[in-house]
């Protein structure tokens, strides 16, 4: 059913890691993504997975929530290493698959690969488990704030996406209930060819669409009459403020990076580790 | 625009003998395009029509109207949503086509519309109450405590961390209502918010509405076409075709039981009962609008006897 | 026509944290040309019902039986069912998408695969019936008022020519004007076409005075059916279930509890003021 669809899979929860300031934990995910490419030595990836497990435990949410993510994109990680493992030229040739070879060199770069992708999932997973959407489009808003100056609307930019997170499950019901009412005139979502299914959908959508404009308008005035012209002397509830923990939290996360980039020159000069 | 709210504060205090909204010569016209077969031919169309209206500090007023008579038209007007084409509006005292009123008026007459869905922003109903303070630039620990009072009145605090989707209509249009009160507003304008609800939504709604009338002494305008809720005002304005058509206390206008569905109007069943006893030479009193009064009424008949 | 609602229970998300027991063991039948009302608030499952009725969710026991046949047991005579059970929506007017009243009232018909002569005679006949003059056929749905949107998207469903007709709140929104327009029209249906209408309804008013019978839904169970003078009669019990009778009926119970002699089953304005004349006279008398 169309009401599976979860977005902004928030799992609540007590621990350090949801305490954590959302734009602390933004720049972490952030950081993490970026040292995964940094990462080439097999050393490497066993503390990147010894510290990635640490996180998971201390955020107290289950491992099975943290997999879940991955199973969506099975699909692109399986392409991934597809493609890796046929595309890749090396000396080591291994198999020979017609006009394809499977090398040494391609099964390494293959396994890196998804074990990169697997990674980076399970991470923005634990950023959006142990973060509400609502401080996380205001981190992403703190965030943009100083592009504001090349144009960037940092506000806008976050009011839209919340009003997006609001909105979702409404317009997920309507889809579900002008499904229902169209069904009941007989209409048709499963039989026939592409093109037909393709014009199936028209009568779901015209109304979808004309529903969502008629919403867009009256949210519109309803946020005018609350006083809302931007982010002009506008005040929060919740201020984000950096707490003593959250500086703890900003010095292990340097400690991480220069381990990770000083494992990179350590591979250089003692290339056997790996 | 310019902005005159300092810290949420209201700028201006109400005076002693200020009318919390003033209707003179309200007029608000549109231009309707029309397709013919000859093209497009323009039309002006007047939604209000010269209407005058006062209405006092803490009074609990109702608006009735078939749909398309212009009720919902006003409603918007004292918000300053629309601006008057001809004739004034006064909110507290402050022209409402000044534009360095806007957000003095829209703080102090705060407005709640009918679709339930379609007027809360964020995702988490205490967030959603925050964001007319927000708006004003209310400093954020006064905010807090304006948005747990706010949850208090309308006796929703424990869903103060629940998303909206989860909530029924009902529920939804009490947190619409916490969101205006948090904005601290001398005036509620109501633009039908039971029309979406089922009975015992609309059963909470009208009672919070009254309570907040009754105890914390704010002016109610409430736009309906419900009978039973125009009952419970102290006012009754009909409007019918842009033109003002009656007013009175429900009492008053309750009676007029043929010119009320000449508007498209219903009445009560109770009092709909007593105008055709009363036909039939019956002697009860014209103005019954409860079922106790009827009960009552017809008991007294019996004595009378 | 008759339609068998023998066991029917429905449980969404079965087996998940979210489950919920929606329908438990509701048995109803209806038969041909009846008007029923079905009530309770919400949450009660009429609108699960409602929609098992003609197939739109499958039940997760029991059975629906079309004529004696479950409407289940065939897939591929699904359409056929959804065709003589007609269900209109809440806010049918939300689902409008042609460019045309016409073509949007067509779509039903069309979807049925009729010729082109049987879908205008149905187009026609279903706009007829609701009010809607041709003068509007080929303006676009979405420029008329809200009563005339709300009359076409009923029309859409009449123009399969159902043998009954399931409407969801049909007058929720509505002003007074609109909701008398609406109901005319389904009372006219039921009494020219003897179409069998069930009317799901908040408004005990608009039930008082359309329906020969009604059926109560609480906590996903039938729990009253019968005549409305037989439940309004009972206004108490229908207040535990977060429901109403109409004004009048309070009048009377009341009255009756203080000792007087007036019926406890009176429910419309006509009525009562019958019921009070003769009270008055017998008095005087």
């Amino acid at each position: 059913m169309i009401r599976d669809i979860t977005i902004g899979q928030y799992y609540p929860a007590e621990s350090p890691i949801h305490r954590m300031d959302a734009r602390l934990k933004l720049t972490i995910t952030f950081i993490f993504i970026v040292t995964l490419f940094f990462v080439n030595t097999f050393i490497g990836y066993l503390f990147v997975i010894a510290s990635m497990g640490l996180v998971i435990k201390a955020s107290k949410v289950p491992l099975k929530f943290m997999l879940k993510g991955l199973k969506s994109i099975m699909i692109i990680i399986l392409f991934t290493a597809f493609i890796n493992l046929f595309m890749t030229r090396g000396e080591t040739v291994l198999m020979k698959v017609g006009i394809f070879s499977i090398t040494m060199e391609g099964v390494l770069l293959a396994i890196k690969m998804c074990v990169r992708l697997v990674l980076l999932i399970i991470g923005s997973s634990i950023l959006t488990l142990t973060t509400t959407p609502i401080q996380l489009t205001d981190a992403i808003e703190y965030i943009l704030k100083p592009f504001k100056k090349i144009g960037v609307p940092a506000h806008e930019i976050a009011m839209m996406m919340t009003i997006a997170l609001r909105f979702i499950p409404t317009l997920l019901d309507e889809t579900d209930k002008i499904m229902k009412a169209q069904q009941a005139r007989g209409a048709d979502f499963d039989t026939g060819n592409l093109i037909q299914k393709a014009k199936a959908l028209i009568p779901i959508l015209v109304p979808l669409f004309i529903s969502a404009f008629r919403r867009a308008e009256e949210l519109a005035m309803a946020m005018e009459a609350r006083c809302y012209h931007g982010d002009e002397h506008r005040t929060r509830m919740n201020m984000m403020k950096m707490k003593g923990s959250d500086y703890r939290a900003a010095g292990i996360l340097v400690v991480y990076a220069v381990v990770i980039v000083g494992l990179r020159f350590v591979a250089k000069a003692v290339p056997f580790i790996i | 625009m310019p902005w005159t709210l300092e810290g949420g504060k209201s700028a201006i205090e109400i005076g002693e003998n200020m009318k919390m909204v003033k209707a003179e010569g309200l007029t608000y016209e549109y231009t309707k395009v029309i397709e013919t077969d000859h093209g497009t031919e323009e039309h002006k169309v007047a939604a209000l029509k010269q209407v005058d209206i006062e209405i006092e500090k803490g009074e609990f007023v109702v608006v009735l109207g078939h749909n398309g008579s212009g009720k919902s038209t006003f409603a918007k007007h004292i918000n300053a949503l629309l601006q008057p084409t001809g004739g004034t509006l006064w909110v507290k005292g402050m022209n409402t086509q000044e534009e360095g009123h806007v957000w003095d008026i829209r703080q102090s007459a705060g407005m709640v519309f009918q679709n339930p869905d379609n007027q809360l922003v964020a995702t988490v109903v205490e967030e959603d109450i925050a964001f007319g303070p927000e708006n004003m630039g209310v400093p954020s620990e006064e905010i807090r405590i304006r948005v747990d009072e706010a949850l208090e009145t309308v006796r929703m605090s424990e869903f103060a961390a629940y998303t909206p989707s989860k909530l029924s209509g009902g529920q939804k249009q009490r947190i619409a209502i916490a969101g205006v009160l948090a904005m601290k507003p001398d005036c509620i304008v109501l633009d039908e918010p039971t029309a979406m609800l089922d009975p015992v939504g609309r059963k909470d709604v009208m009672e919070t509405i009254e309570r907040l009338n009754k105890e914390e002494g704010i002016t109610i305008i409430l736009i309906t076409h419900y009978m039973d809720e125009a009952v419970r005002g102290d006012r009754v304005y009909v409007i019918d075709d842009g033109d003002l058509v009656m007013q009175g206390t429900p009492r008053e206008i309750f009676v007029q039981v043929d010119k009320l569905k000449e508007y498209g109007l219903d009445v009560p069943q109770v009092t709909e009962v007593t105008y055709l006893l009363r036909k039939e030479g019956i002697d009860l009193p014209a103005d019954i609008l409860t079922i106790e009064e009827m009960v009552g009424a017809v008991c007294q008949l019996k004595s009378a006897i | 026509m008759s339609i068998k609602i023998s066991h029917l229970t429905h449980v969404y998300n079965e087996g998940t944290a979210f489950e919920k027991v929606a329908l438990n063991d509701v048995n109803v039948e209806i038969q041909t040309g009846e008007f029923i009302g079905l009530i309770g608030h919400t949450g009660s499952g009429k609108s699960t019902l409602i929609q098992h009725l003609n197939g739109i969710i499958s039940p997760t026991q029991g059975e629906i039986l079309l004529d004696n046949e479950n409407i289940h047991k065939d897939k591929a005579k699904l359409k056929e069912v959804r065709r003589r059970i007609g269900l209109a929506f809440q806010y049918p007017e939300y689902q409008l998408f042609e460019m045309t009243v016409y073509k949007d009232v067509a779509f039903g018909p069309t979807n049925l695969g009729w010729t082109k002569e049987q879908i205008h005679e149905g187009v026609v006949a279903a706009l007829d019936i609701v009010g809607i003059s041709p003068e509007l056929y080929e303006k676009s749905p979405f420029e008329l008022s809200g009563g005339q949107k709300r009359r076409v998207a009923i029309a859409g469903v009449l123009a399969m020519n159902p043998e009954v007709l399931i409407l969801d709140e049909p007058t929720a929104g509505l002003d007074p004007k609109g909701r008398d327009e609406i109901l005319a029209a389904i009372r006219k249906l039921h009494e020219e076409r003897g179409i069998t209408v069930i009317l799901v309804s908040h408004s005990m008013e608009d039930v008082a005075k359309l329906v020969d019978r009604i059926i109560v839904m609480h906590r996903g169970q039938v729990a009253m059916t019968g005549t409305p003078r037989e439940i309004f009669s009972h206004p108490m019990e229908l207040e535990k279930m977060g429901l109403a009778a109409p004004q009048v009926s309070y009048v009377f119970a009341q009255l009756k509890e203080r000792g007087y002699d007036v019926p406890t089953d009176v429910y419309t304005v006509e009525e009562a003021k019958e019921a009070l004349l003769k009270l008055v006279k017998q008095v005087k008398a």
